[in-house]
């Protein structure tokens, strides 16, 4: 039996780095625990983005969380891009590496998406070879997270959670259980995701994200645009009972509004922590919601330059 | 018979990276060289939900995959875009994510061939006469501007050594991904950034530059017998730029009528606000020369006089300063006159912009 969170610590309420929040958290230093940053933003560059983060992971505990890693690609894995993300992990003292169950291209190409993977056998075996891998080259646990989805696959045998949980025994690894992509898998694959996050190794479960997502009235798009919707919050609450607590992350990637309305976001949590758990209403609408059908699912990270 | 991961994922991504929609993927040679199916009979390959059919979940993917790189390539050709227009401005971009699909883990180098694609694919690429410029030039010339800057904000600067009290050129000079591997292990010390303390004041920041950068008194005391073997090193983020129209002064337009534009739009109804629009007018042709350099983490651009450009690229290509001037006054033979004074007031000018790591002499 494993420690809760693989040993990890619990960090408490965390908001992903982004490039518009600078200036105010040097400025400010605002009180929260940790932050998240997208690796690939960093690894590469020698500009402000690292020397803004190596400011900020001198007060603040880091958590790396990658978009490139392509763990269940077919392609061979990209040794150079391992070796930049270990060197970055060791500069900001990296908590923990965190990336997706996904694949994000094959033959060459990166569509820079978070593409999903038929749940079978086949791809559980190719899927944890790979992550044993990684974690030789990076001499740490991966943690690897659930993504949101839009398609499922003929060729798939087993539930994401079987999967999940199947691939964290085999391959020794850690979960970042998103909450949001459960909730917005389970209403475009109609499934049930209280049973989701009930069945998860809950040990193996080192961080939880948050955000929010647009409803398209016949599924939800993953945008991390605006509030955690209640549905999300039970799921939440679900998890932290489960898990008996751990770090948990909000994103907010798209119309990101003053980090102080970010940061109180994420606060929100507490409640939910000292809240009675309460049943999550699997409608996919809340009050208020917006129903788009143009949105984008996972957002841009892309980091525009300043010039005078 | 069940298809295998390698099958599933090239068939997925030509199917939703095809240009003319997931049908048009799903009947491509590509996607049924991997999986013969057709769009009718997808679901034996991606199944449905219960309010969505295969194709339309396909479509999820495939609109997403053209509009976050397009909004990507927007982001780094602002100008650009700015000029064409969205509208035009994706049709170049989508030409050019099938030509040069991704093939890196980072977005930051998607546009990294966009000036040479909308060169190989000039409309009037077999017509013109050697030396002969023509609108598509402006466009490659912005193109060129935007990407170089993008290239020197986040590329290797001279800031780190700046702030640190262990300034050693080499370290400046190493790549950015061994350097950044290395950090000295200054915590706690008082060159240690501070999160206590607000973004650094020009003054602050022309203070630590002075400090890494040739001072231009230092360049001034150098005796004039040993100028002509001297040689200058540049900073690692120096990059000069020729350009056959005058876009940098279309890049300061573009920027002004975006300030206007901000200042508008918190004021009125943004219909009336040029940018964006591809309402700029194409400037003349017009040589011109540019250097581009970073200070404190903010892209500087410094305008060019074509003699400057010369001196200033033979001095980045390694040569002396005799040899560079010699160079100079090769391709402007009526510079000699006025060189003497243009010299001296080039070389302060361009020390006190922070061009020059340093100054190597003989001996």
């Amino acid at each position: 039996m494993h420690a809760p969170r693989l040993g990890h610590a619990n960090l408490g309420l965390g908001v992903g780095l982004r490039t518009v929040h600078y200036q105010h958290i040097l400025e400010h230093q605002p009180a929260v625990d940790w932050f998240e940053i997208i690796s690939e933003n960093y690894m590469d560059s020698g500009g402000r983005p690292r020397y803004v983060l190596e400011q900020i992971a001198e007060r603040y505990p880091i958590v790396m969380h990658g978009v490139s890693l392509s763990i269940g690609s077919t392609d061979p894995l990209d040794h150079d891009y391992l070796l930049r993300l270990k060197k970055l992990a060791a500069a900001v003292k990296a908590r923990w590496v965190s990336d997706h169950l996904c694949w994000t291209g094959v033959a060459g190409r990166n569509t820079h998406d978070l593409l999903p993977i038929p749940l079978n056998e086949e791809t559980l075996r190719h899927v944890t070879e790979r992550i044993r891998i990684v974690q030789d080259v990076l001499q740490r646990p991966l943690v690897l997270e659930n993504p949101s989805s839009y398609v499922t696959f003929a060729a798939s045998t087993m539930s994401e959670w079987e999967f999940l949980t199947r691939m964290a025994e085999d391959a020794d690894c850690g979960l970042l259980l998103d909450v949001n992509n459960v909730y917005v898998s389970s209403v475009n694959h109609d499934f049930d995701p209280v049973e989701y996050v009930q069945n998860v190794p809950h040990r193996r479960v080192v961080q939880c994200h948050l955000a929010g997502h647009t409803n398209c009235r016949t599924h939800l798009i993953d945008t991390h645009d605006g509030e955690v919707i209640d549905p999300v919050w039970a799921l939440y609450r679900k998890a932290h009972e489960l898990t008996g607590g751990i770090s948990t992350l909000l994103e907010w990637d798209a119309s990101i509004p003053p980090f102080p309305v970010v940061h109180a976001e994420v606060l929100k949590a507490k409640q939910h922590m000292q809240t009675e758990l309460a049943p999550p209403r699997l409608a996919a609408t809340r009050s208020g919601a917006r129903f788009e059908t143009s949105a984008v699912p996972h957002p841009l990270h892309f980091v525009a330059p300043e010039v005078q | 018979m069940p298809h295998n991961l390698s099958q599933l994922q090239r068939w997925l991504q030509a199917v939703i990276m095809h240009p003319h929609g997931i049908a048009a993927g799903i009947k491509s040679a590509e996607a049924r060289e991997e999986i013969a199916v057709l769009p009718g009979d997808v679901e034996q390959v991606i199944g449905r939900s219960q309010a969505l059919t295969s194709i339309e979940r396909l479509e999820i993917y495939g609109n997403a995959y053209y509009s976050r790189l397009l909004e990507c390539l927007r982001e780094s050709f602002p100008v650009l875009a700015g000029a064409l227009g969205n509208e035009l401005f994706d049709q170049f971009a989508m030409a050019y994510l099938q030509a040069y699909p991704s093939t890196s883990y980072t977005l930051s180098q998607l546009g990294a061939n966009f000036a040479r694609h909308l060169e190989e694919t000039r409309p009037d690429r077999d017509e013109l006469a050697p030396g002969e410029v023509s609108w598509p030039d402006f466009l490659i010339d912005v193109a060129r501007l935007e990407w170089a800057i993008g290239e020197v904000f986040d590329g290797p600067g001279v800031e780190r050594a700046a702030h640190s009290d262990e300034v050693a050129a080499p370290a400046v000079e190493a790549p950015v991904v061994v350097r950044t591997g290395k950090r000295p292990e200054s915590a706690g010390t008082r060159s240690t950034p501070n999160l206590a303390s607000p973004p650094p004041s020009q003054s602050h920041i022309d203070d630590r530059k002075s400090h890494i950068t040739l001072d231009p008194a230092t360049l001034a005391a150098i005796p004039p017998e040993q100028w002509p073997a001297a040689r200058l090193v540049p900073v690692p983020c120096l990059r000069l730029l020729e350009f056959r129209f005058p876009v940098n002064d279309y890049f300061t337009e573009h920027r002004k009528l975006r300030d206007a534009a901000d200042g508008h739009a918190n004021h009125a109804p943004a219909e009336d606000v040029p940018v964006g629009d591809g309402r700029l007018t194409l400037p003349e042709p017009c040589d011109s020369y540019l250097a581009l350099t970073r200070i404190n983490y903010v892209v500087r651009r410094i305008a060019l006089s074509q003699p400057q450009y010369v001196l200033l690229s033979a001095l980045v290509a390694g040569q002396c300063v005799g040899e560079a001037i010699e160079a100079l006054v090769r391709t402007n033979p009526q510079s000699v006159d006025t060189l003497a004074a243009d010299l001296k007031a080039w070389f302060a000018q361009w020390a006190a912009a922070g061009l020059f790591l340093r100054v190597e002499l003989p001996g």
